[in-house]
């Protein structure tokens, strides 16, 4: 049966780093996904992504949900610099958070980007949001950083291709 | 991501579905799945518990947000002998509207590695009127071997339905056209 999900690139960190980059990005097809399985270095963190190198400070949008166990809270800003990927959780020194990314039509050229992220942090939250990059370029290119403290010996991050 | 097998509930019903002899050759694993459960009692909905290798030990955690068309609300649990899909949207019961199943997702990343076990799901009941549940989970199985077997059964049901199925599937990462750095 051919797989409607192939695997592009992956990493597994041996040492501490503050990103993984993903570049040369082939734009054959229709949607990306990333798995993101991060462990913090020391303390805690915060993943964040960017693509194809853009920062700006109004670049993203995001309207995010989250539960903690104890309460529901949602929220949204129009002017973010990066898509933050798991809403109110941040991942720790424990294995114990696993993170999706689902990004749509990435490498259309007539539409802004549409990011759903999934984020698991047993201990902490579990949450959803979805974000724009306000762009129409292809994403050629995506950062997956580490905000606050960098990502741990162990972390796994694996891009794949979602053909149509 | 390739297809593993396929349950699906026969004539009779079956007290759970399980997905044995997982071989670890994957890097993650989904179920996706559609269920309904025998719960007769009370209530259209019904929630599921996830036992991985027949562990009964109290290692299992989860963070729960759900909504329910007016109101959301969040549930913390563990350490427990199960994962629950709680808050009751993990599958219709045989008081919902006749021929409608709750679905969705589990996701278990290094499924087969030497670290803890988190989990993902996102899933819905569904019920044709204006009460359904829906929401998502983060789960944890403070266990650092590798998973061969997952079991699925109702929480408050004694059976799962006829027609009832899940579907289990292994991903494999690599290297197939990009580059990353590190």
């Amino acid at each position: 049966m051919p797989s409607a999900m192939t695997a592009l690139a992956t990493t597994t960190l041996a040492s501490a780093s503050a990103t993984v980059t993903f570049s040369s990005i082939p734009g054959t097809y229709r949607d990306l996904r990333l798995v993101i399985v991060p462990v913090a270095s020391t303390g805690t963190g915060d993943v964040k992504i960017n693509f194809n190198g853009d920062t700006g400070a109004s670049s993203y949008a995001q309207v995010y949900m989250y539960g903690n166990g104890s309460s529901a809270v949602s929220g949204s800003a129009t002017n973010f610099a990066t898509i933050y990927a798991s809403a109110g959780a941040t991942f720790t020194t424990a294995f114990e958070t696993v993170i999706t990314t689902d990004i749509f039509d990435y490498a259309q050229t007539d539409k802004h980007k549409t990011v759903l992220c999934r984020g698991n942090v047993a201990s902490i939250n579990t949450n959803a949001s979805a974000a724009r990059w306000v762009s129409t370029s292809a994403i050629t290119s995506i950062v997956v950083g580490a905000q606050t403290n960098n990502f741990g010996v162990g972390t796994v991050i694996s891009l794949y291709g979602v053909s149509a | 991501m390739k297809l593993i097998q396929t349950v699906t509930v026969g004539a009779g019903g079956a007290a759970s579905i399980d997905f044995t002899s997982i071989p670890g050759t994957y890097t993650d694993l989904m179920i996706v799945y559609s269920l309904r459960s025998n719960r007769s009692a009370s209530g259209t909905t019904d929630g599921a518990l996830i036992r991985f290798n027949g562990s009964s030990a109290a290692a299992y955690q989860t963070r729960t947000l759900a909504g329910n068309g007016s109101s959301a609300n969040s549930l913390a649990d563990g350490p427990s002998s199960t994962l629950g899909i709680y808050n009751y949207f993990g599958a219709t019961s045989d008081l919902a509207t006749a021929n409608t199943f709750g679905n969705g997702s589990i996701y278990i990343p290094n499924y087969a590695g030497s670290t803890n076990k988190s989990v993902s799901i996102d899933s819905v009941n569904e019920n044709n009127a204006t009460a359904t549940l829906g929401g998502i989970v983060a789960g944890l199985w403070a266990n650092t071997s590798a998973i061969t077997s997952i079991n699925l059964r109702p929480e408050a049901g004694t059976l799962y339905n006829q027609h009832s199925s899940a579907s289990l599937y292994g991903i494999l990462k690599g290297s197939g056209g990009a580059s990353v750095t590190p």
